[in-house]
């Protein structure tokens, strides 16, 4: 018995800890990490990477949408506490390096403006957003080494179309339009220096798994990179009684093989991220990399090694054959890990490509440094289907855009009539101008969107140290819902994950597009200048000033130049040139006791001409001569 | 400026009636070929002419924010009074082509109440003279003013108004300086003809509309105190006092009246933000013919208060010594106001200088004591001509730099403070001349000249 009573007590601590870590656990989380490579016709090669961590937070218990995140487990802290203290119900935030090339490459998995983009929703309990705002990109400009601490109310906006929200959005997570927030650096340069904090948020960091692969010298020696953190909320499962929080991590990149390779697209593991895999993160429930050999019909390339599974899907027509290696699955060898290597018979041929069903390129128009127009060409290559379509232009506030030059139009000439014009005018140095059309894309069409501006002169202080390169206009948003998706690299997913993605049966594709970033000049002061401009316009200030004051607070009278002679060197000089006014001796000025304030009264002069007068033998014919003269 | 030497030469050599005829024919007509030439685009442009409060193209983006709902005072945009803008929201609704009449008549309306301005002010100068000839010296009979002038002072007035390349200019780039100037000749005009009523009412329209024709109220209250007090005017006369404070307080009544009207059609007050804040504040630096933009372009941002309020200041400073000093000539004293808020306002533009120049032929008697004439006219050629070259050299080819355009628009307000400070120069040296003689008495031969003590 004796022996009998620990063991007891064991039992019962042990069930108390299994209690205890039940409770804590019960909140259930799940990570998955995937990768996409797509050999695009047009010699690129595009990987997509996305871990998404799905929590299946208790949202209730702080009320409304509010979470109370605690107790972390693959979701990352630090920014787990960033959302809780901001009351963050749905952030997106992407740092990009280059631009998306619609024409040749399609459509992107998730499309980022080039530069920093971010935009939020906040829960319906906060008072101040522009408080909660500033507060989440100051920490974000922290937690990602991003300059997002430069974003103000002059980069802010409040579109209401554009941006809704992509998650859950009724019930405990309804929000009010006033709570979304937008802002983009279009100046923004994204580096390792932002990629380092991002790759840390991940459970395995870049130990295992996917994330193995990152190798900043390589990610950044690409055409286009682009770094992406999506939070928002999700349905737990079908009946969508509960939701989840999900965290995506995406990170993409398009290299560019025939540039560096004797023109071929080979790729490999190896070659583009110097390492190869080893295995997966030991977190992750998925952990799945896809190659897309669509384009490989006639056996153009050799794919190294042999995938575990090949899947054909279909959506709407579009056949799409992906080969999946799955790293749970895959017989890891001791020595070598998993390199995928991609191996092309031929030289790529540059033929022609067809661009997708729907794009947009945007330009600066104009000339000079006074006015300037933006002029945006929106494609719309369907030859039967209408397109209905958002497009959003954020300008800075020194961009004074003109709505009255408005103009929307087919390039046949045929005017577009939108279908809604939202316009938030700008104020100086405190708000953006933010204009929202709704409009409705003829089949088979160019429409024009073009607008003029007018540039702003700023303060000297103003200006970047480099003044003369200009200043970058964030790119304009193009939003809309394809009813077709043969165009997408991958169809956006409502699902969590890219497989919901890549093999699910939708019928409708939202798109968001962004077009490229503009680079405008402003006219500028000449830099140097400050003391001279403030000497030059307060000595012309001072002329008025001086002449006035000495006009209202003197009075004429006659000056005896006889006595003016006796000034010395600059009477003399006076009488020579006949300039006796300037004369200011001392002894020529009246006695104080003859001033009188009214002009009126002065006209007594018997003393003043005795005075006169008893000089007057002494004049010489020819001052009085130039003396006459003068008063003539 | 270079167009009033032609219009001085009109009359003169044919004093007929038919003279006005030809003056209304001329401006009108050439304002008719501007507006419906190619150039007027490019006028519409041209910061000279359009300030970022009159200029066309912001009153186009004006009606057209109303258009969609929008208050045009929401962004930064639009600087008018919302009194103007439905006043022009309504003509264009009516039908878009009042709006180019509207600009004509507007001139034609100033250049006529310009022209009766002229009349007005010789006639009260004449009667002045007639009151004060007793005090004056018997040698000055040459200084005298005639009744001559009654007749020939406000055509040139017209001529110099209506025929002004800078008002034509102005007017067909629809520039609102012109409905600005309208309200200033309105102020002058009712100031002149002394009905308290009609004088605080013209006066607060003129400074509702452009703000600095505040101060005329000291002039125009002591004008009216000296009808209604005669010779026993002061400062320290209650009687006097109350006179100026009752126009003083009409003046405020109208004003509160304007503001009150302007609430309604946005039911808010923004609008006073937008645009007296704007005038005052000047935050928008584009560069114009005044004196701010560069200096608050290159000013140190802890300076930038400071020099805010001591060019304000400067601009309506002014009227405090010269009350004191022109304290029996308000009308003068009022046109020189004219003048000197057209130099020294945060967004002049040709046009305000243009009313002035307009004013001078009534004080052309005191021309032959004016000093720098031909310095003034040269520097105002100079300017005139090369604001654009410089602009375009800087804006458009890139081969200048802000520095060019900044050196036109120190010469131009040179020029006017040379102007507006020699008239004053003159006025008052005619003044003492008067009182003293043309020349110092009993002569055979002074040693003396005119100084200032």
């Amino acid at each position: 018995m004796a022996e009998r009573g620990p063991t007891l007590l064991f039992s019962v601590f042990f069930c108390l800890l299994c209690y205890v870590f039940h409770t804590v656990a019960s909140t259930k989380d799940e990570y998955s990490e995937e990768l996409l490579i797509i050999p695009f016709r047009s010699g690129q090669v595009y990987s997509h990477f996305e871990f998404t961590t799905l929590w299946d937070v208790d949202f209730a218990q702080g009320g409304g949408g509010r979470y109370k995140l605690q107790h972390f487990r693959l979701f990352p802290r630090a920014l787990g506490q960033v959302m809780t203290e901001y009351r963050v119900q749905e952030m997106h935030l992407t740092l990009t390096q280059g631009m998306w090339q619609q024409d040749k490459w399609g459509y992107p998995v998730t499309s980022a403006a080039p530069g920093a983009e971010l935009w939020a929703w906040f829960q319906q309990e906060v008072d101040d957003v522009d408080q909660a705002w500033f507060g989440l990109t100051n920490a974000l400009s922290g937690l990602f080494c991003a300059s997002l601490n430069f974003i103000d109310s002059t980069s802010t906006a409040t579109p209401h179309l554009s941006f809704r929200p992509q998650g859950l959005a009724e019930g405990l997570f309804s929000t009010k339009p006033s709570h979304l927030q937008y802002a983009t650096l279009p100046r923004e340069n994204v580096c390792t220096e932002n990629l380092t904090p991002w790759k840390k948020l991940l459970p395995c960091s870049t130990r295992t798994g996917l994330a193995a692969l990152f190798h900043a010298g390589q990610l950044y020696n690409t055409q286009y990179s682009s770094l992406g953190v999506h939070l928002r909320p999700v349905c737990r499962n079908d009946s969508c009684r509960d939701a989840s929080l999900e965290l995506r991590q995406v990170l993409s990149t398009v290299a560019d093989p025939p540039a560096t390779l004797n023109g071929k697209q080979d790729w490999s593991m190896k070659r583009y991220f110097s390492r190869s895999l080893s295995g997966p993160c030991p977190m992750a429930v998925t952990s799945r990399v896809y190659v897309d050999v669509t384009t490989n019909q006639t056996s153009s390339f050799t794919l190294k090694p042999e995938p575990t599974e090949l899947k054909l899907t279909n959506y709407q027509g579009y056949n799409r054959k992906l080969a999946v290696y799955d790293l749970w699955s895959f017989p890891f060898h001791k020595e070598h890990g998993l390199n995928v290597d991609m191996k092309w018979k031929k030289e790529v041929s540059y033929k022609e490509l067809f661009p997708p069903r729907l794009y947009v390129h945007r330009f600066v128009t104009g000339y000079g440094q006074e006015h300037g127009g933006i002029m945006s060409l929106l494609y719309n290559r369907h030859p039967y289907l209408e397109q209905q379509i958002i497009y959003m232009e954020l300008l800075p506030w020194f961009t004074r855009m003109y709505l009255h030059t408005l103009k929307v139009e087919t390039t046949e000439g045929n005017l577009v009539q939108p279908l809604l014009t939202r316009y938030t005018p700008g104020r100086d140095r405190q708000n953006p101008y933010l204009l929202e059309i709704v409009l409705t894309l003829p089949p088979d069409s160019t429409t024009r969107i073009s607008f003029s501006f007018e540039r702003a002169f700023l303060k000297w202080t103003e200006y970047p140290p480099d003044a003369n390169h200009g200043f970058y206009i964030s790119s304009a948003v193009l939003t809309t819902i394809l009813r077709q998706a043969d165009n997408f690299t991958v169809p956006p997913h409502m699902g969590s994950g890219l497989q919901s993605g890549l093999f699910h049966s939708s019928t409708e594709f939202p798109l968001r597009l962004h077009t490229e970033t503009l680079l405008i000049s402003l006219p500028t002061p000449d830099f140097s200048m400050p003391y001279n401009v403030i000497c030059l316009t307060c000595t012309v200030i001072a002329i008025a000033f001086g002449s006035l004051h000495n006009l209202t607070t003197r009075r004429f009278q006659y000056t005896d130049l006889k006595k003016a002679n006796s000034g010395g060197m600059r009477a003399w000089l006076a009488q020579l040139f006949g300039r006796g006014k300037h004369a200011t001796s001392e002894d020529k000025l009246r006695e104080p006791g003859k001033e009188s304030e009214d002009p009126g009264e002065e006209s007594e002069t018997s003393e003043e001409n005795d005075y006169i007068g008893e000089q007057r033998e002494l004049v010489t014919p020819r001052v009085r001569a130039e003396s006459d003269k003068k008063d003539r | 400026m270079s167009a009033e030497p032609r219009a001085e030469q009109r009359p003169q050599f044919r004093p007929v009636p038919k003279a006005l005829k030809y003056i209304f024919g001329l401006g009108l007509g050439a304002r008719a070929v501007l507006m419906s030439s190619h150039l007027a685009g490019w006028l519409q442009d041209r910061l000279e002419l359009a300030s970022p409060v009159t200029s066309w193209t912001r009153m186009t983006e004006g009606l057209s924010l109303l258009d969609h709902g929008i208050s045009p005072y929401e962004g930064d945009m639009f600087h008018e009074t919302p009194l103007v803008l439905m006043l022009l929201y309504c003509l264009s609704k009516i039908w878009g082509g009042l709006i180019p009449i509207f600009f004509l008549l507007v001139d034609l309306v100033t250049g006529c109440l310009v022209h009766e301005v002229g009349t007005n002010v010789c006639r009260h100068l004449l009667e002045k003279q007639g009151r004060h000839v007793k005090f004056y010296s018997t040698d000055s009979l040459s200084l005298l003013l005639t009744g001559k002038q009654l007749n020939s002072v406000p055509r040139l007035m017209l001529g110099a108004y209506l025929l002004n390349p800078l008002t034509i200019a102005s007017c067909a780039a629809y520039s609102t300086t012109g409905l600005h100037s309208l309200v200033i000749a309105g102020a002058l005009l009712a100031a002149v003809q002394g009905n308290r009523l009609l004088a605080t009412l013209a006066t607060a329209v003129a400074s509702y509309q452009c703000v600095y024709p505040e101060i005329f109220i000291i002039p125009v209250a002591m004008y009216i105190a000296q009808l209604e007090q005669g010779g026993r005017f002061s400062f320290r006369d209650p009687d006097s006092r109350l006179s100026l404070l009752q126009t003083a307080g009409g003046h405020f009544a109208w004003l509160g009246f304007l503001w009150a009207l302007s609430f309604l059609p946005f039911g808010s007050m923004d609008w006073l933000y937008s645009t007296r804040g704007f005038v005052m504040l000047a935050p928008d630096l584009t560069p114009n013919m005044g004196l701010f933009w560069y200096f608050f372009t290159e000013m140190f941002e802890h300076f930038r208060i400071f020099f805010l309020c001591v060019f304000q200041l400067n601009a309506v400073f002014y009227v405090i010594p010269l009350a004191v000093k022109l304290r029996d000539h308000p009308m003068f004293h009022l046109h020189l106001l004219v003048g000197l808020t057209a130099v020294f306002k945060s967004y002049p533009t040709f046009g305000d200088a243009a009313l002035f120049l307009s004013l001078l032929p009534v004080w052309g008697h005191c021309f032959k004591y004016m000093r720098n004439l031909f310095l003034v006219v040269c520097m105002w050629l100079y300017s005139i001509v090369l604001a654009p070259v410089l602009w375009h050299l800087w804006i458009y080819y890139g081969s200048a730099n802000a520095n060019f355009f900044y050196a036109v628009t120190l010469a131009y307000a040179t020029a006017q403070i040379f102007l507006l400070t020699d008239l004053l120069y003159a006025f008052l040296r005619r003044e003492f001349h008067l009182r003293h003689g043309p020349a110092p008495k009993e002569g055979q031969g002074m040693p003396i000249l005119m100084n200032l003590k």
